[in-house]
């Protein structure tokens, strides 16, 4: 008997275990900052910002040993970098002294005649070279220059040296990377992985923490890493964990919340079935059409369908001892119905958004919320057969006195009013620009990110020049011919360098120049003749270098894809890429003092500037308006639809007035409390609204009677204590994009549960 | 004469060359070991002196030569100032080196162990200074020519590693004092430091 009825419940958790397992396993959650920027992403600085976030650089780690004397990080840090060489998963390691072997850069500097900083002709000639053979005599004396011996036959005009100066400008190489207080090792380390792919990049992080802490032994240095693939598994991380916690608090709090109201187990484990389904069904969906799903639309979806919880317990609260709860959810489908209807219609223009994220948790509301309906209508009731609640009776305690009601609804107005004036004199400073806040990336790993690349001598990419040519070719030359330009704009102190794919990768038309200038053999074996002159060489020292310098005349040119396993090749392929049937090149000034002199030269030379700080300002700025409308758009349907099916003018401004109210109310106190509000905010308070709309709608729901009207009253109450209990857990995340949701929330069900029993009829006779 | 008879005498020239042999060997250890030399060192302990290094490289058919000045203060920093014809600053400290060609540019920052040649140098000179001569047996094997009044310590490496860069350290002194240092890579590159101590530091 027992087991008869428990078994139907059973049955569904087996089925709804595996429908959770096979999501699991379809669904691809994505992290990257994707989330934020426009599908057709045209504006220059959409595409920038993803292909500084995502681009090949981004599978780059910084490694950061400290907390111990120097000695001890320093061979910490060779030990580490010679693990991590030799665990084969890494494109590039290098802590200065201690590089991964790249062998790729003999193969490049073949061609040194022909890479940048340019040769001249003077180069060549008797004069200049025994000029740097004698230099060279003279560095033999010393160490560095006894370092160089070996390279001497092949380069003696030093072009390694000098290309390698010009590539890593002040930093050393060959000495340990030392932050400038001494007290940090520094490691670089890109990850031979795809860059956005969790897994690895989760194993790639745990990997360096292994291997650290086998070398560290007792040593009391500590590991620090930053760079986009450790944000990005990070921030997965954190989600995930803040995930779990937050449902398993929740999930506690929920089920206490319906064993007070129920006093049954069993219902508890029944209620949270239509949930458990919608948030299947809705990643799925999302899978389905999106292809992947972003981590922040599981995140936020997840709340946003949280309220699937109410559905069964409105269900449940009318199920009375003589019917059950099949003919329970006969009373209230229609009321339950118009509530979802609306709701996913108020959401519906959002799954257009040109934001897929936006896009994606339209579908993943939407979807969820249909599915947990359905399964409340159609499977819920047959699988807790017979299951009643109590009377309501004691709540008809629970009421206004019928001469308060008037003063306390003009009271509300006057405050809407007064509410309404605070929010317009705030103006623009009510929202949020800063890209980075949308971002689920904590400010202190952001903190150390900045750090540590300060301290590796690379800084804030903020200000850019984009080159926009039909083929890579086109690009390196516009770049060039813009180079004396930009040298005359450091001459004047303007900025103190530039980054540009040009720097690594000279045009073949250049090359090509400097290929007919390079003496042929014979000249060049005269000259050198001549310059050895009284100098102390053994005779044919230097055939390498003559060899060299005509296999560089007569060789093919430099090509990008020489830059493979170089160590440098993430660096070329972040300043030139192919995008969109065109090629783009970046200028990147380094320490750039007067910002509009480089926008004036921009401007005269026909290529777009643009700041970075600013285009990402307009794109969250656009972003929100974007979502402002469809945010309208999808009131106004909603609107539209309550009048259709309510047919009252008198209900429809019951229904909408406390939904108003509370909303204005939920944004005047957050705002009073110092948020700014976000793009998250906005949808929260979409959400708000959702909630809102149900309890007025069972509160102006035409019930049968008073006992019905109770009822009505304890699931709403119950449903907001739910609601106002998961979103305060919910504020408690470190995530700043959660905090926001379970603030706004939590704020928001608490006021909409006061206004929409402050507008409801008293009793079942006005309704 | 006497002594003429005795000889004819196998087990007393046994003897004899016992004794004689005892006669040869003795002075030897008793006058100079590596103990007496090491002892004679450190009490030196800090040193300031100028000095001039030729180089000797296989492609050059004459050596390079410099000056400048070596300097050591206990217990392991080793400076070495080149003066002429290059100016270049290399300090020793600890398991850095740190060298600088510009005064006032940011020195450039090397693990001493990532230099095997010269972190064998430096570890001979530190426990030839230190008097340790556990520090060198470890990495050399010794071999002491010579007496107190001119002295020359051959030091070859033990390990195989260091082998392959390192054929050879010879120091050579006259009593308390080192006077040359001279450093053959297994390429057959040949460094001589000749050092000519100032009075006190």
């Amino acid at each position: 008997m027992r087991l008869k009825t428990i078994l139907p419940l059973v049955l569904a958790y087996g089925l709804l275990g595996m429908l959770a397992l096979v999501t699991a396993r379809a669904v691809n959650m994505t992290t990257d900052l994707s989330f934020v920027f426009p599908e057709n992403a045209s504006s220059d600085t959409a595409l920038l910002m993803n292909r500084l976030q995502e681009g090949p650089s981004a599978g780059v780690i910084i490694i950061g040993i400290s907390g111990a004397a120097l000695d001890e990080i320093a061979e910490l840090s060779n030990r580490l970098a010679t693990h991590l060489i030799e665990s084969g998963q890494f494109d590039f390691v290098s802590n200065g002294s201690v590089t991964s072997p790249r062998e790729g850069l003999g193969r490049l500097f073949s061609k040194r005649y022909l890479l940048n900083p340019a040769v001249t002709p003077s180069e060549f000639e008797s004069g200049l070279l025994a000029d740097s053979l004698s230099q060279n005599l003279l560095d033999l004396t010393t160490a560095s220059g006894s370092a160089r011996k070996d390279l001497l036959a092949a380069d003696p005009t030093n072009r390694t040296e000098k290309i390698l100066r010009y590539w890593s400008g002040a930093r050393n190489w060959g000495g340990l990377w030392l932050s400038a207080d001494g007290k940090t090792a520094l490691l670089t380390a890109r990850s031979a992985q795809q860059a956005m792919d969790l897994d690895h990049q989760a194993a790639t992080i745990e990997l360096i923490e292994r291997t650290f802490l086998e070398a560290k032994g007792t040593s009391a240095a500590t590991l620090e890493m930053t760079g986009p693939s450790v944000f990005a598994a990070r921030t997965s991380e954190v989600i995930r964990g803040d995930i779990q916690n937050l449902t398993i608090a929740s999930s506690i709090v929920v089920a206490l919340l319906i064993l007070l109201a129920f006093r049954s187990i069993k219902l508890v484990f029944a209620m949270v079935l239509p949930l458990g389904f919608g948030l299947c069904v809705a990643a799925l969906a999302v899978q389905l059409l999106f292809g992947e799903i972003h981590g922040i639309t599981l995140a936020f979806g997840g709340t946003l369908i949280g309220v699937a919880v109410d559905y069964p317990l409105h269900l449940m609260s009318h199920s009375r001892p003589e019917k059950g709860p099949s003919e329970a959810i006969k009373l209230i489908w229609r009321t339950l119905l118009l509530g979802v209807a609306t709701t996913v219609i108020a959401f519906s223009p959002m799954t257009w958004s040109s934001f897929p994220g936006m896009a994606q948790l339209g579908v993943f509301a939407i979807s969820g919320l249909i599915a947990s309906a359905c399964f409340t209508r159609f499977i819920l009731p047959a699988l807790i057969p017979g299951a009643t609640a109590p009377s309501a009776q004691s709540w008809s305690r629970v009421k206004l006195p019928k001469s308060w009601r008037m003063p306390l609804r003009v009271g509300s107005g006057l405050l809407a009013l007064a509410a309404l004036t605070y929010l317009w004199s705030q103006g623009p400073a009510l929202w949020e620009n800063d890209l980075r806040n949308l971002s689920p990336t904590s400010p202190e790993m952001r903190a150390l990110d900045r750090e540590l690349r300060h301290e590796l001598g690379e800084g804030d990419v903020r200000f850019l020049l984009v080159v926009r040519q039909d083929d890579q070719e086109q690009v390196l030359q516009r770049i060039e011919a813009l180079t004396p330009g930009l040298q005359s704009l450091i001459e004047d102190g303007h900025l103190v360098g530039f980054d540009a794919p040009t720097k690594f990768l000279p045009s073949a038309a250049s090359q090509s120049r400097r290929q007919e200038f390079l003496p042929d053999e014979g000249q060049l074996q005269q000259s050198l003749e001549t310059a050895l002159e009284g100098l102390p060489f053994v005779a044919g020292f230097f055939q390498p270098f003559l060899e060299g310098v005509q296999e560089n005349k007569k060789g093919p040119f430099v090509m990008s894809q020489d830059f493979r396993a170089t160590g440098l090749d993430s660096q070329l392929n972040a300043l030139l890429f192919p995008h969109d049937k065109s090629w783009v090149g970046l200028i990147v000034p380094i320490s750039l003092e007067n910002p509009e002199a480089l926008q004036d030269f921009a401007a005269a030379n026909q290529i777009s500037y643009l700041d970075l700080k600013e285009g990402s300002e307009e794109l969250v700025a656009g972003y929100r308006q974007e979502a402002g409308l469809w945010l309208g758009a999808g009131v106004l349907l909603a609107i539209l639809l309550l009048a259709a099916v309510l047919r009252s003018a008198s209900r429809l401004v019951r229904v909408v007035i406390p939904i108003c109210l509370s909303l204005l109310f939920t944004i005047t106190l957050l705002s009073l409390f110092g948020a700014a509000f976000s793009l998250f905010h906005l949808l929260s308070i979409l959400l708000v609204g959702g909630i809102g709309l149900d309890y007025a709608l069972f509160f102006n729901r035409i019930g049968d009677g008073e006992d019905s009207r109770l009822r009505t009253l304890r699931a709403n109450v119950f449903c907001a204590m739910t609601s106002v209990a998961v979103f305060s857990i919910l504020a408690l995340s470190a995530i700043p994009v959660l905090h926001s949701i379970g603030a706004t929330v939590s704020v928001g069900a608490a006021l909409s549960l006061l206004f929409a029993f402050l507008f409801s009829p008293m009793d079942s006779s006005t309704a | 004469m006497i002594s003429r008879q005795h000889f004819g005498r196998p087990n007393r020239m046994v003897g004899l060359l016992l004794i004689l042999n005892l006669f040869i060997a003795m002075p030897a250890q008793a006058s100079f070991t590596i103990e007496d030399l090491l002892g004679g060192l450190k009490r030196t302990s800090a040193l300031q002196s100028r000095y001039i290094e030729e180089k000797y490289l296989s492609f050059l058919t004459e050596p390079v030569v410099s000056e400048g000045t070596l300097t050591f203060r206990p217990p392991d920093r080793l400076e070495r100032q080149v003066l002429r014809p290059k100016k270049e600053t290399v300090i020793i400290e600890g398991n850095f080196v740190s060298l600088q060609a510009v005064a006032g540019d940011p020195p450039l920052k090397v693990r001493l162990s990532d230099h095997p040649p010269l972190e064998a140098l430096a570890t001979a000179l530190r426990a030839l200074f230190a008097g340790d001569k556990v520090g060198f047996l470890a990495i050399f094997t010794p071999h002491l020519t010579g007496s107190k009044k001119a002295w020359s310590l051959e030091l070859r490496p033990k390990t195989p590693d260091l082998a392959k860069t390192l054929e050879l350290l010879r120091l050579s002194g006259k009593d308390d004092s080192l006077e040359s240092i001279e450093m053959v890579e297994s390429n057959g590159d040949r460094t001589v430091t000749v050092l000519n101590p100032k009075a006190g530091t």
